[in-house]
């Protein structure tokens, strides 16, 4: 149960932060997907988990929006599953599961954005949309994701002791 | 790194089948779910970020370039926009009494014709018409509370909603008096999203004040202004003054929205295209004021 409540507030917590403060603090540069990259970290830990954040976040994320209501949502549900699939392929470096998993994510994520505003007869710069966002978001949301991960890995630990001790038990 | 767990199918299924939900109701009942009781709930969290924000961002604008000169800048140059748009006030004035003058000389100059005065559609509110500064009676003040999540969309998300008597496509002034947006197709009944005049799907209707020459407006995906629409034989300068036009009757005219900052079109071209400066900076919107200027549907 604490761990549902530490979710709710995090997830809170980032999408107020990616709302509110970066569009202040970035302007017009690439800003990053906190709430991308806490969800895809905690789904490539914890698997089914993630995918319940990243239904959360992406519900939070759609409130502050002006996209159509549940693109965020779609998007981020679409990125993790794409990530899944991709990381089920062998991956010369397992050591960065959770960046390459981020960095899979990413992509399907700004698609479905895209696409969304398309079916919502919303003009858009594609060139741009992938120079000035999608690429330098592939770098900036994986370097990004290893703070994720330093945060949520010993949480992780914590939770993975304590579930192979209630089996024993 | 600890080895993840596997995937449950039912799990995956109904998170998708959740999300899939929401995506048709929205799809079948667009801002179904805005309306609802999510973003009051928010509000107050919203508005305590934005605090958080602002605090933040003055602390960082000395490591990010800003100092305090960079504040009294910032104060001359608001002065700059208020004496701005004072002036585009003043020479709207002008203009629109020069046009009456040859008006009249046409009709004095023609007695056997009936003439009826008429207004460009979208005059504005006859609230306004008596009233030398802006009053509570012809707008709403409100905060800026949050920006877009997206980087594909320019709307910011402001503390008065449908309770406040907005409704979609009314004009926000901001910054020293110059037109900053349109409200939103997401009105909800405390907050509502402003659609910036630099977001990709936004297109208004101006006028040069000095030439009187029309054009639009449009909102660019790298979030500068194009002026667009102008025709070849029109004269268009750096420099000069934009207001709106109130054709079409989306808003009402004479409200000032920027400067033309270079040409960008060649000669040879049909019509003429050049990149406008806004009248406020876009990004540092904190009070705007909503006029109760209500587009035809």
């Amino acid at each position: 149960m604490r761990r549902h409540i530490f979710a709710a507030i995090t997830l809170t917590f980032l999408a107020v932060l990616e709302a509110v403060v970066l569009p202040r603090l970035f302007g017009s540069l690439p800003r990053p997907n906190l709430v991308l990259i806490i969800a895809c970290t905690w789904s490539a830990l914890r698997m089914d988990e993630g995918f319940v954040w990243a239904l959360g976040g992406g519900l939070l994320l759609d409130v502050f929006s002006s996209t159509p209501f549940g693109t965020h949502t779609a998007a981020l549900i679409v990125g993790n599953l794409a990530a899944l699939i991709l990381s089920r392929f062998p991956l010369p470096a397992e050591f960065f599961r959770v960046t390459n998993w981020v960095a899979f994510a990413t992509i399907p994520y700004h698609l479905v954005q895209l696409g969304f505003l398309r079916i919502d007869q919303r003009p858009f710069d594609g060139t741009l949309a992938l120079s000035g966002t999608i690429l330098p978001l592939l770098v900036l949301n994986p370097l990004l994701s290893l703070g994720a991960y330093a945060l949520l890995s010993p949480l992780q630990i914590r939770l993975n002791e304590e579930e192979r001790f209630a089996r024993r038990v | 790194m600890n080895r993840q767990r596997s995937s449950s199918p039912l799990v995956l299924a109904i998170v998708i089948g959740i999300a899939a939900l929401i995506v048709l109701i929205n799809l079948a009942a667009p801002n179904w779910l805005w309306q609802g009781s999510l973003t009051r709930v928010l509000r107050p969290v919203e508005s305590a970020a934005t605090t958080i924000g602002r605090v933040f961002e003055s602390v960082l604008r000395p490591f990010t370039g800003g100092s305090t000169s960079q504040e009294d800048v910032l104060k001359l140059q608001q002065q700059l926009t208020a004496l701005s748009a004072e002036n585009v006030r003043l020479r709207e004035f002008q203009a629109q009494a020069q046009q009456l003058r040859l008006l009249n000389n046409f009709a004095r100059a023609n007695p056997a014709l009936d003439f009826v005065g008429a207004d460009i559609i979208g005059l504005g509110s006859r609230e306004c018409d008596n009233q030398s500064t802006i009053g509570p009676n012809i707008g709403i003040c409100a905060s800026v509370i949050a920006g877009d999540p997206s980087p594909y969309a320019r709307f910011v998300t402001i503390n008065a909603g449908r309770n406040s008597g907005l409704v979609t496509g009314m004009p926000v002034i901001g910054g020293g008096g110059v037109l900053i947006g349109r409200i939103g197709r997401n009105v909800g009944p405390a907050t509502a999203q402003v659609q910036l005049i630099n977001d990709p799907a936004s297109f208004i209707n101006v006028q040069l004040v000095g030439s009187r020459a029309t054009g639009t407006i449009a909102g660019q995906s790298d979030g500068t202004l194009r002026l667009q629409n102008v025709l070849q034989t029109e004269v268009v300068q750096a420099g000069d003054l934009i207001v709106t036009s109130g054709l079409g009757g989306g808003l009402p005219p004479g409200l000032a929205v920027g400067q033309v900052d270079q040409l960008v079109s060649k000669d040879l071209e049909t019509l003429k295209e050049a990149t406008v400066r806004p009248g406020a900076d876009l990004r540092r919107l904190e009070v705007v004021l909503v006029l109760k200027f209500v587009p035809p549907s």
